[in-house]
């Protein structure tokens, strides 16, 4: 049975020869990707996506401990392409995943899909007519509720219109192994390992400490806080000294 | 010699993919010797002749190119053969989708692009039909799911067929699809090959260069759509 990913040493940007012997990633656990922009986060999805064996750019090896993982991706370039509306391409898409109960499926993506504060998407609405951040809140909520994958990439959850720690609930809940690109302090201290890229290159593999898990404890207080605030500008509401106190008090 | 045929539709990323997987192949000691079957030139013969080794183009020209391949399967082969070929790649484009290039003693690869829409699987027809393998590229433009929704309906339509996803860009796959085409037994002659799939009669006079379209320049085997009172509403 699928169980782990085994990751051997690939070549960052300057050709130099990443510096672990190897990383073994297991089902059930969480672990963000975290790097400046463009130092290779992205790609090596792309290695994982396809068990690379040395020949993408990284020239990284990826094994898995038994056969083939079936893995979904989210990147930052997918699109829909399909003229379809919502409802008839999950419809669509359940039966291709063998899911009996279509109906209830779809309701299930569409309410996960918009559960926060963005603009609903409704059944009827094509695919192709979504916004940006609508479209990647349904492909996101298509990916945590599809039952047949092993392994979950995630690339930059934050910027869609989903409540991005319910789909890590649901995710974890359905023992899947996670992967997930992101610059937002709470996601990366929320998963159990951290991955740090820099160059093209992995340059540390962190388990998060009883001090960070504390400490993310006050940031779930304080993205609390912000997203209130961020409920407020949406409504066209004005932010009292007030609010912004309260914040502080609570990073302090 | 070892014998694949690639086929599929033009920017789907053909050559790309082949380019990243010779070197493996090429790596392992293995000649090989490509033939690029095309209607027009493309002015791509440098692509494959940068790798040092054999390499011809095949223009059809006025001809159909499929009838083209098949009329030119043993000489293609006779000609790696004399360049000491350990395997003949045949790279050609697969135009209308009446038809398939693959014969039963080639490995047959077809050629997609995620981003055709899922609802295209269907009109490939035979050329997905009697593929070996079916190569998968630019599944990095499109959605999770809808690429979950092509892959079930190609493997309605071949069930046998092995589906491998590979990106032109990085070469991400092309290794995989290196040990796919070697593991191929070894062939030595194409005289008791034969069509996949059978090529249209395609014996009219525009076969032959008519470009008037009146009813009376309509000569050979003509099928014309026939239209009820009804199907004018």
């Amino acid at each position: 049975m699928f169980n782990t990913i085994t990751i051997y040493p690939g070549y960052n940007k300057a050709n130099q020869r990443e510096n672990y012997e190897c990383l073994t990633l297991k089902k059930g656990s969480v672990y963000s990707i975290v790097g400046p922009t463009g130092s290779g986060k992205s790609q090596f999805f792309e290695d994982i996506e396809l068990l690379t064996d040395t020949d993408g750019v990284t020239k990284r090896i990826i094994k898995s401990n038994e056969g083939i993982p079936k893995v979904v991706h989210l990147s930052q370039k997918m699109n829909f392409m399909v003229e379809m509306s919502v409802q008839e391409f999950i419809t669509v898409h359940a039966s291709c995943l063998k899911i009996d109960d279509s109906k209830s499926h779809c309701e299930q993506v569409l309410k996960l899909a918009n559960n926060t504060s963005g603009e609903p998407i409704l059944p009827s609405d094509y695919l192709t007519k979504l916004s940006g951040g609508q479209s990647r809140s349904l492909m996101i909520a298509n990916i945590a509720m599809n039952p047949t994958s092993d392994i979950v990439l995630l690339d930059e959850i934050e910027n869609a219109g989903i409540d991005r720690l319910k789909v890590l609930e649901i995710l974890l809940d359905a023992n899947k192994m996670v992967l997930i690109i992101t610059h937002d302090p709470l996601l990366a201290l929320l998963s159990d390992y951290r991955i740090v890229f820099k160059n093209g290159g992995i340059t540390h593999f962190l388990k998060q400490t009883l001090e960070e898990k504390q400490l993310n404890k006050q940031l779930l207080q304080v993205d609390k806080k912000l997203n209130s605030i961020r409920h407020s500008l949406r409504n066209g509401l004005e932010i009292k000294g007030g609010q912004f106190n309260e914040q502080k008090a609570v990073m302090e | 010699m070892r014998i694949t045929v690639i086929g599929g539709a033009a920017s789907t990323g053909k050559t790309s993919i082949m380019m990243h997987t010779l070197q493996h192949i090429i790596a392992k000691g293995i000649r090989p010797a490509v033939v690029k079957i095309d209607c027009l030139d493309a002015g791509q013969d440098k692509v494959y002749a940068s790798l040092g080794i054999p390499f011809a183009i095949g223009l059809s020209k006025d001809l159909c190119p499929d009838h083209f391949l098949a009329t030119n399967f043993i000489a293609m082969f006779k000609w790696a053969k004399l360049q000491k070929a350990d395997l003949l790649i045949i790279e050609t484009a697969g135009l209308c989708n009446r038809c398939a290039p693959f014969i039963d003693l080639a490995f047959s690869i077809c050629s997609i692009d995620y981003t055709t829409s899922i609802k295209a699987p269907a009109k490939f027809g035979p050329i997905v039909k009697t593929a070996d393998l079916l190569l998968l590229s630019k599944g990095d433009l499109v959605s999770q799911s809808e690429r979950e929704v092509f892959n079930y309906r190609l493997k309605e339509l071949n069930p046998c067929a092995v589906l491998q996803e590979a990106n032109g860009l990085s070469g991400r796959g092309s290794k995989k699809l290196a040990d796919y085409i070697m593991q191929r037994k070894d062939i030595d002659s194409l005289e008791e090959a034969a069509l996949k799939y059978s090529m249209p009669s395609a014996t009219c006079s525009y076969c032959v260069g008519e470009r008037r379209i009146a009813e009376c320049y309509h000569h050979g085997i003509v099928n014309t759509m026939t239209f009820e009172e009804g199907d004018y509403v």
